[in-house]
């Protein structure tokens, strides 16, 4: 058998939200910013801050096993190829969280990236994201920035997007002829206002770096972005897994060079930015037939940027032994992701308990404060 | 409800030229359509689209006669071999171009309108090249032959229609890319050569072929409706090109397409199976733990795990039939999985039928929600799908995915009901749960919009303009920009081989209605306008009146248009236009 390439880069697509929303003009705003990175396909926890200290790791892996990875804390290492979050980790910018997950145990992806995108308990039972939600509450609008709107985002009156194209430009006159038409279409009605105003164009098709400067840029204007959210697919990694070299090693290595060139491209306003990652489960503890994992729970988090308090793993670890996993296979959750999510919410949109409890995440209560982000 | 927005709603719209009929034949030839399967042979149809564009060719017969006098003994064989290839010539390789060389290349040149002069211009000789060239050797089915009669560089357009060949192709290509990477990796060529070298060899990208030959045949071709039906499909079962040989794909939708007039479960089967399926989904190598594969890793002490991989297993489950209301468990996800062991063995040296191989089966009896799967391990597949396609979940599902699809963001619970017990009754025959669907278009789909996706738009727009589509094939790699198709798709956000998630492209328009995803839209008019003014003589006003109606004020909007490519706006980007 061949060994076969299934996955092939990480196209990454980006979104920002931004500015001010002038509906809400008391609003007091945060200088601060939030970068959300969607990893979609359900992150292998275990591949990425592998739990050194658990003995069972290498009994139930074997080619997806990660070796030469980084001793982090003593029980948790990390990824080689994850070396600037690694540098933030040790410089204190970054903090990592493990065997946390949404409380959904289905291992469906698509209810499952429903649930992490709505923040709801239940798949399909609203159609607004949490972040959107977050954003609304806030005060703030937004401007997505790829070709659709993910539905983490959705929830805010006015969403744009951004994304790179290689179609000739059209004249405003063009523009104003079609607004016109789309006056009396209620889904259709404003949907050009922002693009037919818009200065300048990338073209191409949407490097992600490129994307990421690009998104750093806007969201140093003062009424620019303050979310930007950055989208990697191929983290379904069913067959070929790799381990410290392969497909699931280069998409923690494409994400490890976009955030090192996102904190470049930021300056000095990296050290009011927070990055969080999102996944929609984790993958099984143990190694498939396919020298792959499939769907699983509890995942690892990753957190980094000046507001975070790093140099900490945030864990309490369930262990890997076959009566510790989750229906024997899966890493179980013993954080709940939205406990961490509404501290990042807390800080960087200045929300009050409650307003996240029922705005955010739509009546849920965190159970425990971690300390993930500095005082301010 | 008039026939013409039913052919917008089951169809892909209508030209200037269409005539309004009765909604009730339109009803009838709607269904009659439905009843077999039609022929999908675009290839035909591409004359059509060849008459509103000549080859500029002026060599002359004296001309090329003198350029001939140049070519070496080896460059004649190779010319004929093209010949030969193409089924007009039937005599020795001998690089003798005497009387049968001679009435090859007349009768060839005949065959693409030319004139019949027996000496090859430079043009038909990138022709010949372009559509023989770089398949010779492949014992490639009789109708991609023909494209002799293609006056268009399409070699692009062809590919593999059996499964059986489609595999050979892959597996040579496969090699030919190891020997390539080999030699780059001895460094004794450079990266470029083997740019250069995969390219002339195989200049074809075989996902492109899809929205390509789909795009004629819906533009020209008389299903419209069969097609719709044909998108739907192959929506429900979607594959992506990143994770999938592209050459499985043109078998992979005509295997959909084939299995359109049988029972859902024979459809099932047969999408479950396919290579271009197991490959997707990463089944081919899952391994039965009690199988003889899992006791040879053992015993060879190889550094895998015998395991299963649940990928194809939950997403049966859970896309194509069940979903996850139905409250299967693990242990039914793991069931079905061990079904799956042995399928795919599209890389085994000696391929048996339908790529299904004991070596790596789960042995025994599995259990899938409450049944017992035992017996000739080839079969258990078959049987599995046929008891997921007859349980009523599966009809919810595949109903509720119709009117998703044909009817509303919110279809209405009456239009599910009616196709859900159509499907019941029938045990999921695809003719009559089809026919439903019509019925159920016509009696609600007057209360309903459904907003079109980037692709049936994209179609209606050239099906309405009567032709000017974009099948110029340029550069050498996919992302070279250009008006090709799959560009043109890929910037409006469907291009339907890169399919996101197994889950297929979206039905609901908030998932498309995007400030960029407009802007496209608008853009491409623009683009296309010139287009449409100078080759085709699209009249604007015309069709304003036919789409609009006489009299209408969005027809009288587009006779006061300031120019054409306004005009054109104001129709192809109406939101009467872009909804259905």
């Amino acid at each position: 058998m061949k060994r076969r390439n299934f996955l092939k880069g990480s196209l990454g697509t980006l979104y920002m939200m931004a500015s001010p929303n002038m509906a809400f003009p008391n609003v007091k705003l945060s200088d601060k910013r939030l970068l959300v990175v969607l990893l979609r396909g359900g992150l292998d926890g275990l591949a990425t801050i592998p739990p050194l200290g658990d003995k069972n790791l290498s009994k139930i892996r074997k080619d997806v096993l990660v070796k030469g990875a980084n001793n982090l804390d003593g029980f948790f290492g990390i990824h080689p190829n994850l070396k600037f979050l690694e540098t933030e980790y040790q410089t204190g910018n970054a903090a990592f969280v493990h065997a946390t997950s949404f409380p959904y145990t289905g291992r469906s992806h698509f209810d499952g990236q429903n649930i992490m995108e709505t923040g709801s308990e239940q798949a399909y039972a609203v159609t607004s994201g949490w972040v959107g939600r977050a954003m609304n509450a806030a005060g703030f609008s937004s401007l997505a920035v790829s070709l659709p709107i993910p539905i983490i985002l959705r929830g805010n009156e006015v969403n744009s997007n951004y994304f790179p194209t290689n179609f000739a430009k059209a004249y405003k006159s063009h523009y104003a002829d079609v607004e016109r038409m789309w006056q009396s279409d209620s889904q259709l009605n404003g949907m050009l206002k922002d693009i037919s105003s818009r200065e300048k164009r990338m073209s191409g098709r949407g490097n992600t770096i490129e994307l990421v400067s690009f998104a750093a840029k806007e969201m140093h204007k003062p009424n620019g972005p303050r979310v930007g959210l950055l989208e990697i697919d191929g983290f379904d990694t069913h067959a070929l897994q790799g381990n410290e070299q392969g497909d699931h090693a280069e998409l923690l290595e494409d994400l490890d060079n976009i955030l090192k060139s996102f904190k470049r491209d930021m300056g000095p306003l990296y050290n009011d930015t927070a990055i969080i990652t999102v996944t929609e489960f984790g993958r099984t503890a143990f190694e498939n037939g396919t020298q792959g994992t499939d769907h699983g729970w509890a995942s690892s988090m990753i957190l980094a940027g000046g507001l975070i308090k790093g140099k900490q793993v945030v864990s309490d670890w369930p262990g890997l032994s076959n009566r510790n996993l989750f229906e024997g296979r899966d890493l179980k959750m013993t954080i709940d992701a939205r406990d961490i999510y509404a501290e990042v919410v807390k800080t960087v949109f200045d929300l009050d308990d409650d307003v996240i409890s029922e705005h955010v995440f739509l009546g849920y209560k965190p159970k425990k404060y971690y300390g993930l982000l500095k005082k301010s | 409800m008039d026939s013409k927005l039913a052919s917008r709603k089951l169809g892909y719209g209508f030209s200037s030229q269409h005539q309004e009929i009765p909604l009730s034949d339109f009803v009838v030839n709607a269904k009659k359509e439905l009843e077999a399967v039609p022929e999908f042979d675009p290839w035909r149809l591409i004359s059509v689209e060849r008459k509103k564009k000549r080859l500029f060719d002026n060599q002359s017969k004296e001309d090329a006669a003198n350029d001939e006098k140049a070519f070496s003994k080896e460059y004649k064989k190779t010319l004929q071999e093209y010949l030969k290839f193409a089924d007009f010539y039937k005599s020795t390789i001998d690089g003798d171009f005497s009387k049968g060389t001679r009435a090859a290349i007349s009768n060839w040149q005949k065959s693409i309108d030319k004139e019949g002069t027996g000496y090859l211009t430079k043009k038909q000789i990138k022709l010949l090249k372009q559509q023989f060239g770089s398949y010779l050797g492949y014992n490639y089915p009789k109708e991609m032959r023909n494209l002799a009669t293609w006056d268009l560089s399409l070699s692009d357009l062809r590919y593999p229609t059996s499964i059986k060949l489609a595999v050979e192709h892959l597996l040579k290509m496969d090699s030919e890319r190891e020997r390539l990477r080999a030699l780059l990796a001895a460094g004794e060529i450079t990266n470029n050569e083997v740019q250069r070298l995969w390219w002339q060899k195989y200049n074809a990208f075989a996902w492109w072929r899809d929205t390509q030959t789909r795009s004629i045949d819906v533009v020209y071709g008389d299903t419209p409706t069969f097609n719709r039906f044909w998108h739907f499909w192959i929506n429900y079962f979607p594959i992506n090109v990143d994770a999938c040989e592209a050459e499985l794909f043109g078998s992979y939708y005509l295997t959909i397409r084939k299995n359109m007039a049988s029972n859902f479960s024979e459809l099932l089967y047969d999408a479950i199976w396919h290579p271009a399926m197991q490959v997707y989904l990463s089944n081919q190598d899952s391994t039965g733990p009690n199988s003889q594969r899992a006791r040879d890793i053992k015993k060879n002490k190889e550094n895998k795990i015998a395991a299963i991989n649940e990928n194809l297993a939950r997403e049966l489950l859970e896309l194509f039939t069940l979903t996850p209301a139905a409250g299967y468990s693990q242990d039914d996800v793991n069931g079905t999985a061990y079904i799956l062991t042995g399928w795919g063995q599209i890389f085994d040296d000696k391929p048996t039928k339908n790529y299904f191989k004991d070596y790596q089966h789960e042995p025994g009896t599995h259990n899938v929600i409450g049944k017992k799967y035992r017996g000739k391990p080839s079969e258990k597949l078959k049987a599995l799908c046929i008891d997921l396609a007859v349980h009523p979940m599966t009809a919810r599902h595949v109903a509720y995915k119709l009117c998703l699809h044909f009817i509303d963001d919110t279809p209405p619970k009456e239009a599910i009901e009616f196709i859900e017990e159509v499907y019941n009754k029938s045990s999921g025959d695809l003719v009559k749960v089809h026919q439903a669907v019509v019925d159920a278009v016509i009696k609600y789909g007057d209360n309903s919009t459904k907003f079109l996706q980037p692709e049936i738009w994209f179609f209606n727009v050239h099906k309405a303009a009567g032709g000017g589509l974009p099948l110029s094939f340029q550069g050498n790699t996919d992302n070279s920009y250009g008006y090709q198709t799959n560009n043109i798709l890929y910037e409006m956000g469907h291009l339907n081989c890169r399919t996101p998630q197994p889950n297929g492209w979206s039905d609901l328009a908030v998932d498309w209605l995007t400030p960029e995803m407009m802007d496209r839209r608008v853009r491409y008019i623009i683009q296309l306008s010139p287009k449409l003014e100078y080759e085709l003589k699209f009249d604007p006003d015309e069709y304003a009146i036919n789409f609009f109606g006489k009299g209408s004020p969005e027809a009288a909007e587009v006779k006061v248009a300031s120019t054409f490519t306004s005009a054109c706006l104001k129709i192809f980007c109406h939101p009467k236009f872009m909804r259905t």
